[in-house]
C-alpha cells in the first residue's frame, strides 16, 4: 500500500427524516483494495454518492490528492479521476462496445465522430486489461460478465486514480469473478485506489486489503482484512454470528413421494432435454454458470415462456402447463430472480401483494374483502417475521429481504406446495439472507418442496438436499448433497458438448 | 462461456450485420412487390404512375425521417400529419391571400415546423410529459390552428403555370410538357445528411443513447433533455419540409386534414427497422420503409383491388412490422 | 416497461385505425369536404313551383318588418357558408326582415350547435332555419319548437330523418340531379368519339367514398344519366369497380358492353390514394373521360394532369369534369384542364331559405325546394350569375 490518496472525514448527510450519514470516516491509499461493508441501508451507497458529487454533504471534509475537494456532479469527479462502476449496469445496449466506453467524450475528426479511432483506443484498453472483447460488437450481444468488463474499461479510460466498485460481482459467475479479481489486482499493482462494495464475505477475504464497516449510517471501524475473520466483520455489521457451514446430509427420507417430475423439457435455445424429479420436503438446488439455462428452465416449467416439448407430472399425474395460471392452479409458485420486474408490485401495499395470486378467495361479491385480505397478510407478516410497520405499508418502502418475504407470502397465501426460488438472496444483505434460509428450511419441514436456483456456490452447498447442475441448456450433473463439493459442481457446470 | 450470444451463420455474416437483416428482407420484399405489380398491371409500369408514386413518397419520406429521430429516443411524434397540413396552410395562406412573396411562404412553412417541433420538444424533455400524450395534444392544437389561420377555407398553393409556380418545380420540373421528378434529389440529399447526422455526430449518437438507456446516458454526463428536445425539433423541421413537398404534389389542402398520415410515416419507419421502444433505427431503413408504403398504397388500386381489401392488406403489413419489432425487443431483453 | 406500454398502445391505435375503416383523421377530412358540399340525400324531390313560392313571399311585403329569423348553420368559416350568408342577407334586406345567422366553430362541434339552437328558440323568433349536424341531438328542441309554434325550415343538408311535421320544408341541392347535369355535358363532349370507337370506351368516376350520401348521389346521378344517354344512342352500358355504386346504379346494364363506367373509391381519403385511382383509370387503354364527384376527387384529377398531359379538352385528350369550386378547380377549368365543373348555388340557397322562412311564418304551405346547380366552363364562369357561386 502506498500513500493516502483519499480521505473522507466526519461526513454528515441528512435527508428529511433520515440521518443517512453520521460522521463517517474513510481512508483510501494508493494500491489498496478497500472493502466498504454494511447491511443494506447502512449508508455505503450514500457515502459513494457524496464522494462522486451526486449528493452534497452537510458537513465533513473530502481530501483528494492532498487538496480539499467538493464535486458538484459526477462529471467533475470523473474528470478529477474518481469513477464509479455501478451496480446496475449502465450500458447502452444498442451501441457498440467502443461507443459505450467513450460515450460523452467521443473522439472527433472535425465535426464527425471518429469511430475508427475509438475502436482502436478501446482495443488498447482491453489489451491493457488482458481481456478479449471486440470493440465493434453490439453491447447487448455480450454476456453480463463481459458487459461488466466494459464498464471497468470505461472507468479506466477516464485515467482514473480511484475506482469504486459497487457490488460488481452480483451478476457474475464464479469464473467471471475470477477474471474480475485478476483485473482488480492488476489495477492495484498500478497504484490505483479501489473501493470495493460487496455483500459476499468470501470475496472480501480474497481480494481486499482493508475493510471499513458501516452500520445504520454510522462508521463502525476499519480492519486489516488478513488479520480478521469473517465472523469479526459480520459481528461488526450486525452484531451477531450467523454464518453457517454447508449441509452434510439430506434431510429428505429416501422414500419421500415425488411431487414434481419433469421429463425431456425443451424450450427455446436455452433449455435442451431437461429431466428431473422433486421430492416432498426437499430443497433441490439448481447450480450452473450464468446463462446455463436454469432460469429459462424454470420459466418454461412455470409456463412463463413457451416450451416446445416435455412432460410435467405433479403428484404422479400428468398435467399441461401453458401459462403461469396453469402452473399456479397446480400449486406451483415462482419467485423470480428479478423481484422488481416480476415478483412484486412495488407501489402496492404488503396486503395487496400478499393476495395478488389468490384474489378470488378474498372477494365479497364484486369487491375485495379488505378485512380478510389484511388478516391473511398480517398472519404471514408474523409467520415470516416480515419487518414492516403494517400490512398497508407500500412494498417499495421495505428492504430487499423483506420484499422477498412478501413474495413468499404471496405464494403461501395461494397455498402452493411447490415453490421455485430463483436467486432468492440476490441483493439481500447478510442478516436477511440468513432469515430467508431459515424460512426455506421451515417451509420444507412443513412439507413444502422447493427448487432453488442459485449462482452462489456456498448457498447451494448450504441449502440443497440434492443438486442439479446445468450447462448450456442441458442437465450435466445431479449430485446428492453428501457427495457434492465445489469442485464437482464446477466440473459439471463446465461440461460443454 | 462464449463471447457472444449465439446467432446463426446468416445473421452473423458481417455484411448482414452491417446493413441489418430487416432492411435486407424489406428491400427484397419491396423489389418482389414492384415486380409483381409491374407484371400484373400495365398501368403500374407507366411513367405518370411512377410520378404519382413519387408524389406520395416525398412528403412521407420527410415525415418518416423526422419521426425516426423521435422513435429512436424512445418517443413518438403524432403531430406530424396534421402539422404538415397546418404549416402548408399557413405558408400557402400568406402567398395566396396576403400576396406575400413565395419565399416568405416557404420560410414561414419551415418556421412553423421548427417552432412546433421546439414546443413538442420542450413539453416532452422539460415538462416530462409522455411523448405519446404530449404530441397527441399538439396534434389537436395544430389541427385547430390550421383552420383558424385560413378562416376555415382550403388553401391552394400556386400552380405550375402561375408566376409563383416555381415552388412546385422544386419537386417536379416540367420540360416540354414532361415532368421530371427532381424531388428525388432533395429526398436523397436530406437522407444522406440526416444519416450522417444520426450516425456520425455527437448529437446523433446521444439521441440513440437516450433511446437505449436514458439513465445511463444521463450518468455519462450528457444533457439528456437537450438532445431529446433536438429530436423533436428535427421532426418538426422535417414536417415543414414535408409540407412543402405535399403542397408541391397535391397543391391544395383542407384545414384540419392530415390526420392518419402520421401513422403511415411511423409505420414506414417501423417497417424499415426502427424500434418503437427506442435505441435503434436508421434513415436508410426508413427510406426503404417509405418506398414500401407508397408502392403498396399506389400499387393495390392498380391491380383492381377494391378499397376495403386495400385497407386490410395495409393493416396486415403494419401488424407484421410491429410484431417483428416486438419480437426483436423480446430477444434483446433476454 | 413504459416503452412497451407505449408500443402496445401505438400498435393498438394503428390497428384500430386501420380496422375502423378510414381512421380518425379521415373523418376530419370528410367533414371538411362536406362543408363544401350541400349534402342531402333523402330530399331529392325538387319542388315544382319554386318560383311561385318566392313570388308569393315577395308580393306580400305588406307587414314583414316585425319578423325576425334565426338561422343555425353547420359552420360559419367556410367560404360556402359565407356565400349562403350573402344570399340570406341580400334577400333579408330586400324584404326588410331581421335575420341572425350563426354556426358552430367547426362541423364536429355538435354541442355548440345545440346551444345555439337553444338560444335561437329562447329568443322566440318568427321562424328558424336549420342545417343540423346531428338530428339525434336536436330532437328535443324540434319538439319544443313545434309546441311553441315556431316553424323550422331545413337548408343545405337540412335535418335528415326528422320526425314527421317538425321540419316544414328543406331547401337544398339535388345532388343526384347535379351529377346528371355533369353527365349530360360530358356525354355531349364525347358522343362523337364513342361513335367513332371500334372497341369499348371507358368513363372513369373518381369518388371520394361510398358512405357519404351526397357523394354517392352525385356519382349515381352521373352514372344513371350517362347510361341513359348512351342507351338512347343505342349503346350497351356496364358499371364496374366499387360495389356500392354497381349495386345502386339504376341504369340498364349488360355484359360485354360498349360503354364501361368504371367507379374508383380510395381505401382512405388521402390525396395520394385518389391520385393512384386516377392513374389506374388513365392506364386503361379505352379511357375517354373522367368525372370527379367532389372537390377532393376533382383535385386528384388535376394532380394527375400535371404528371400526365393526357388530360385536357383537346381532341385526343381524356375529357375531365369536376364538382364544386376552389382555387385549384377554377384555374383548371379556366386553363382547359377540366372541361367544366358543377357548382351548387349557395347564394340562391340563402335567398330561397329566407323566402321559405317568410312563407312558413305567414302560415303558407311550403314544400321542398331544389336550389339548383350550374355547369360552369371556361366560357361562362365569369358571368355574374355563376361567378357569385364560385369561391376559391
Amino acid at each position: 500500500m502506498g500513500d493516502v490518496i483519499l480521505t473522507m472525514k466526519g461526513i454528515d448527510k441528512s435527508f428529511p427524516g433520515v440521518h443517512a450519514l453520521d460522521h463517517v470516516d474513510l481512508e483510501l491509499r494508493k494500491g489498496e483494495v478497500h472493502a466498504l461493508m454494511g447491511e443494506n441501508g447502512a449508508g455505503k451507497s450514500t457515502l459513494m454518492k457524496v464522494l462522486t458529487g451526486i449528493y452534497h454533504k452537510d458537513s465533513g471534509t473530502i481530501t483528494y490528492e492532498g487538496r480539499e475537494v467538493e464535486f458538484s456532479n459526477p462529471r467533475e469527479a470523473q474528470d478529477a479521476g474518481i469513477v464509479i462502476v455501478h451496480q446496475e449496469l449502465n450500458m447502452l445496449g444498442h451501441l457498440t462496445v467502443a461507443q459505450n466506453i467513450f460515450i460523452g467524450r467521443e473522439y472527433m475528426k472535425g465535426k464527425l465522430i471518429d469511430d475508427k479511432k475509438m475502436n482502436e483506443e478501446a482495443r488498447k484498453l482491453f489489451d491493457q486489461l488482458g481481456i478479449d472483447i471486440d470493440p465493434t460488437e453490439t453491447m447487448s450481444r455480450l454476456t453480463v460478465g463481459k458487459q461488466q468488463m466494459c464498464e471497468i474499461a470505461k472507468a479506466i479510460s477516464h485515467e482514473a486514480k480511484v475506482i469504486v466498485f459497487d457490488e460488481p460481482s452480483a451478476a457474475l459467475t464464479e469464473a467471471e469473478i475470477e477474471e474480475l479479481f485478476k483485473i482488480i489486482r492488476d489495477l492495484r499493482n498500478k497504484q490505483m485506489g479501489i473501493i470495493y462494495i460487496s455483500h459476499r464475505m468470501d470475496e472480501i477475504k480474497v481480494i481486499t486489503d482493508r475493510v471499513t464497516v458501516m452500520r445504520d449510517g454510522g462508521y463502525v471501524g476499519t480492519l486489516i482484512t488478513k488479520d480478521c475473520t469473517k465472523d469479526d466483520i459480520i459481528n461488526m455489521m450486525v452484531g451477531r454470528v450467523i454464518y453457517e457451514d454447508p449441509k452434510t446430509e439430506s434431510a429428505v427420507a429416501k422414500d419421500a413421494p415425488v411431487v414434481l417430475k419433469v421429463e425431456h423439457l425443451n424450450a427455446g435455445r436455452m433449455v435442451k432435454d431437461v429431466s428431473f424429479e422433486l421430492r416432498k420436503g426437499e430443497i433441490l438446488g439448481f447450480s450452473g454458470l450464468m446463462g446455463a439455462g436454469r432460469t429459462e428452465t424454470m420459466r418454461a416449467l412455470f409456463g412463463a415462456d413457451p416450451k416446445q416439448s416435455g412432460d410435467i407430472y405433479v403428484n404422479g399425474e400428468k398435467i399441461e402447463i401453458r401459462t403461469p395460471q396453469d402452473a399456479v392452479q397446480h400449486g406451483i409458485g415462482y419467485l423470480s430472480e428479478d423481484r422488481k420486474r416480476y415478483g412484486i408490485v412495488v407501489d402496492k401495499s404488503v396486503a395487496e401483494n400478499s393476495t395478488m395470486a389468490s384474489l378470488e378467495n378474498y372477494m365479497k361479491g364484486m369487491f375485495i374483502d379488505k378485512k380478510k385480505e389484511n388478516d391473511v397478510a398480517q398472519k404471514y407478516v408474523e409467520l415470516l417475521r416480515t419487518k414492516t410497520p403494517g400490512v398497508d405499508q407500500l412494498v417499495v418502502n421495505l428492504s430487499g429481504g423483506n420484499q422477498q418475504k412478501v413474495v413468499i407470502a404471496k405464494w403461501l397465501v395461494r397455498n402452493c406446495d411447490i415453490l421455485i426460488f430463483d436467486e432468492p438472496t440476490r441483493g439481500i444483505d447478510v442478516g436477511a439472507k440468513s432469515e430467508i434460509y431459515q424460512l426455506m428450511n421451515e417451509l420444507v419441514e412443513e412439507g413444502k418442496s422447493i427448487i432453488m436456483v442459485s449462482s452462489e456456490m456456498t448457498e447451494i452447498l448450504r441449502m440443497s438436499d440434492r443438486i442439479v447442475v446445468m450447462c448450456e441448456g442441458r442437465k450435466t450433473g445431479e449430485l446428492g448433497i453428501e457427495e457434492a463439493t465445489q469442485e464437482r459442481i464446477m466440473h459439471a457446470a463446465t461440461l460443454r458438448e | 462461456m462464449t463471447d457472444k450470444k449465439k446467432g446463426n451463420a446468416f445473421t452473423d455474416n458481417p455484411l448482414v450485420r452491417a446493413v441489418g437483416l430487416q432492411k435486407i428482407v424489406v428491400l427484397l420484399v419491396l423489389l418482389l412487390m414492384i415486380i409483381f405489380f409491374a407484371a400484373v398491371s400495365k398501368t403500374f409500369r407507366q411513367y405518370p404512375t411512377i410520378l404519382g408514386i413519387l408524389d406520395g413518397t416525398y412528403y412521407l419520406a420527410f415525415l418518416a425521417m423526422g419521426v425516426t429521430f423521435c422513435l429512436i429516443t424512445g418517443g413518438v411524434d403524432l403531430s406530424i400529419g396534421t402539422g404538415m397540413f397546418c404549416y402548408a396552410l399557413a405558408g400557402g395562406f400568406l402567398i395566396t391571400h396576403k400576396d406575400m412573396p413565395v419565399i416568405v411562404g416557404i420560410l414561414v412553412t419551415l418556421l412553423c415546423g421548427l417552432v412546433m417541433g421546439t414546443i413538442n420538444g420542450l413539453i416532452v424533455s422539460r415538462g416530462g410529459h409522455a411523448p405519446f400524450l404530449a404530441t397527441l395534444c399538439t396534434m389537436m392544437i395544430v389541427r385547430g390552428l390550421g383552420a383558424i389561420i385560413t378562416g376555415g377555407a382550403s388553401i391552394t398553393w400556386p400552380s405550375h403555370s402561375s408566376p409563383n409556380g416555381w415552388t412546385r418545380m422544386l419537386f417536379k420540373l416540367p420540360v416540354d410538357r414532361t415532368m421530371y421528378p427532381v424531388g428525388i434529389i432533395w429526398v436523397i440529399l436530406a437522407a444522406i445528411l440526416l444519416s450522417i447526422f444520426l450516425n456520425k455526430t455527437r448529437p446523433g449518437r446521444y439521441i440513440i443513447a437516450i433511446g437505449s438507456n436514458k439513465e445511463a446516458t444521463r450518468l455519462s454526463g450528457i444533457n439528456v433533455a437537450n438532445y431529446q428536445m433536438l429530436a423533436y425539433i428535427i421532426s418538426g423541421f422535417c414536417t415543414g419540409l414535408a409540407a412543402l413537398a405535399y403542397s408541391s404534389a397535391y397543391q391544395s389542402m383542407a384545414p384540419s386534414g392530415g390526420g392518419g398520415i402520421e401513422l403511415n410515416a411511423i409505420g414506414a419507419a417501423i417497417i424499415g427497422g426502427t424500434s418503437m421502444s427506442g435505441g435503434s433505427g436508421s434513415i436508410a431503413g426508413t427510406i426503404i420503409g417509405v418506398c414500401f408504403m407508397s408502392v403498396l398504397q399506389s400499387g393495390l388500386p392498380m391491380i383492381d383491388l377494391q378499397a376495403n381489401y386495400q385497407q386490410i392488406i395495409i393493416g396486415i403489413v403494419l401488424i407484421v412490422a410491429v410484431y417483428i419489432d416486438v419480437l426483436k425487443n423480446r430477444k434483446l431483453a433476454r | 416497461m413504459k416503452k412497451k406500454i407505449l408500443a402496445a398502445l401505438l400498435s393498438a391505435a394503428m390497428v384500430a385505425t386501420l380496422l375502423a375503416g378510414c381512421g380518425g383523421g379521415n373523418d376530419a377530412a370528410e367533414t371538411t369536404t362536406d362543408a363544401e358540399e350541400t349534402t342531402e340525400a333523402e330530399d331529392t324531390t325538387a319542388a315544382e313551383d319554386t318560383a311561385d313560392t318566392a313570388e308569393d313571399a315577395g308580393e306580400t311585403t305588406a307587414d314583414l318588418s316585425g319578423m325576425s329569423f334565426e338561422i343555425v348553420s353547420k359552420g360559419l368559416q367556410h367560404q360556402y357558408w359565407q356565400a349562403v350568408l350573402n344570399g340570406v342577407n341580400s334577400r333579408a334586406e330586400e324584404l326588410g326582415v331581421k335575420v341572425n345567422f350563426v354556426g358552430p366553430d367547426n362541423e364536429s362541434n355538435i354541442d355548440q350547435q345545440v346551444t345555439q339552437l337553444t338560444n335561437a328558440l329562447n329568443s322566440n323568433p318568427t321562424a328558424i332555419g336549420l342545417a343540423a349536424l346531428s338530428t339525434e341531438s336536436v330532437m328535443k328542441l324540434l319538439q319544443q319548437a313545434k309546441e311553441s309554434g315556431i316553424p323550422i325550415i331545413g337548408f343545405d343538408s337540412g335535418v335528415p330523418d326528422a320526425p314527421e311535421g317538425s321540419v316544414l320544408a328543406n331547401c337544398s341541392t339535388d345532388n343526384y340531379a347535379a351529377g346528371g347535369i355533369a353527365a349530360e355535358n360530358v356525354y355531349a363532349a364525347v358522343a362523337d368519339r364513342i361513335a367513332a370507337a371500334e372497341g369499348t370506351v371507358r368513363i372513369g368516376v373518381v369518388a371520394q367514398d361510398n358512405t357519404s350520401e351526397s357523394v354517392v348521389n352525385r356519382g349515381l346521378g352521373f352514372i344513371d344519366k350517362f347510361g341513359e344517354l348512351a342507351a338512347a344512342d343505342g349503346y350497351t352500358v356496364s358499371v364496374t369497380g366499387n360495389d356500392t355504386y354497381i349495386n345502386r346504379a339504376t341504369c340498364e346494364v349488360s355484359d360485354d358492353a360498349k360503354v364501361i363506367i368504371d367507379v374508383r373509391v380510395p381505401a382512405s381519403v388521402t390525396s395520394d390514394l385518389s391520385l393512384a385511382d386516377v392513374n389506374a383509370l388513365l392506364g386503361e387503354e379505352d379511357i375517354l373521360a373522367l368525372y370527379g364527384s367532389n372537390e377532393h376527387s376533382a383535385n386528384a384529377i388535376i394532380s394527375a394532369a400535371t404528371n400526365n398531359p393526357i388530360i385536357g379538352t383537346g381532341d385526343d385528350q381524356v375529357i375531365a369534369a369536376g364538382f364544386d369550386s376552389g382555387a385549384n378547380q377554377l384555374e383548371a377549368v379556366r386553363n382547359g384542364v377540366l372541361l367544366g365543373s358543377i357548382t351548387q348555388a349557395p347564394v340562391a340557397m340563402g335567398e330561397t331559405l329566407v323566402d321559405l322562412l317568410v312563407a312558413a311564418a305567414q302560415g303558407e304551405t311550403v314544400e321542398d325546394v331544389d336550389t339548383g346547380c350550374q355547369w360552369y366552363t371556361a366560357e361562362n364562369m365569369d358571368d355574374p350569375e355563376i361567378a357569385q357561386n364560385l369561391y376559391e
